[in-house]
């Protein structure tokens, strides 16, 4: 996970005084809580799971989780980050509940010649430059495209490119070894480089 | 592939078996994760870079999957939002079920 920025005395202090307040049943803090860093939360399970009926059941269970176990919270993690970790596991445990199949990506992965030279293909021979106004409609597309990755490969892409997770804290979350997950990343990578070249090139992506 | 391509191809095998520190296009892929990551150990990312230097296809490639690393994260860069006030309200409510055992 990228380092947060060091929390100030008083912000550490008025974290401290939340989670004692969580800790104690108090309603007030539980609300503060949930309305502090339950966006940030909801953001990340949107990423993982499909809908956003989903996202707000798996944000709630999370967070019931959380009223729970917070004696499990220990000072030495930023409070954001022990929460997000739930977050993320209430969506995983979603995604497993309801598993779909998966299509193969292998079409949209690089291709290598028998002495391991690289086959020439691919529509972009350079990152497209785009206008300001471009950026909006470019975002859209993307994230498009990244719905198309298959899931175990989109959901290592979300938590390492997007969450900041290490490949070692991406593998334990999905319970995988880290070499799996490196794989895993680079595939979704490149399966992605591939679909955005078809759809910015105008090809239909197969 | 026109002539030039298949000449520049020929050579590049060529350097490829004659200097074997070289890494194969294969290898430089299997690779770019690690690279990208700053954990390649140093004498591979000397075979990294040397193969870059005589292999277009895989400056333009890493060009293009770096871009699309930048692209991924610009998508969601701004997608952290407020708690809508009805999934604050369904917290509350379900943790207040949870107090009260109803």
């Amino acid at each position: 996970m990228q380092p947060s920025p060091s929390p100030t005395s008083d912000a550490s202090w008025a974290e401290a005084t939340l989670v004692e307040g969580v800790r104690a049943g108090d309603e007030r803090s539980c609300e503060q809580l949930a309305r502090g860093y339950g966006g940030r939360m909801l953001a990340v399970i949107r990423r993982i799971v499909h809908s956003e009926e989903d996202a707000q059941d798996c944000l709630q269970e999370a967070f019931l989780q959380v009223f729970r176990g917070i004696d499990a919270f220990e000072a030495r993690s930023a409070l954001g980050t022990w929460l997000n970790q739930i977050a993320v596991n209430a969506a995983l445990m979603s995604l497993r509940r309801r598993r779909r199949p998966e299509d193969p990506i292998t079409d949209l992965l690089p291709r290598f010649d028998a002495d391991g030279c690289r086959i020439e293909e691919g529509n972009l021979h350079s990152p497209p430059t785009e206008s300001i106004h471009e950026q909006e409609e470019t975002a859209a597309l993307v994230r498009r495209a990244i719905m198309r990755l298959p899931e175990s490969h989109r959901i290592v892409l979300m938590l390492r490119d997007i969450d900041g997770y290490s490949t070692e804290e991406t593998a334990t979350l999905l319970e995988i070894s880290p070499g799996a997950a490196k794989i895993r990343l680079h595939r979704a990578r490149a399966a992605l480089k591939t679909l955005l070249e078809r759809m910015l090139s105008g090809d239909p992506p197969s | 592939m026109n002539a030039t391509t298949s000449r520049w191809t020929k050579l590049k095998r060529w350097l490829m078996r004659a200097m074997p520190m070289n890494m194969t296009c294969r290898e430089l892929d299997e690779a770019i994760v690690d690279y990208l990551d700053g954990s390649l150990p140093r004498y591979q990312k000397l075979r990294f870079k040397l193969h870059l230097r005589i292999c277009r296809l895989c400056r333009r490639y890493l060009e293009v999957y770096r871009w699309t690393i930048a692209q991924v994260r610009g998508a969601y860069a701004d997608k952290d939002s407020a708690l809508p006030p009805d999934a604050l309200q369904r917290i509350v409510d379900a943790a207040a079920r949870e107090r009260t055992g109803r």
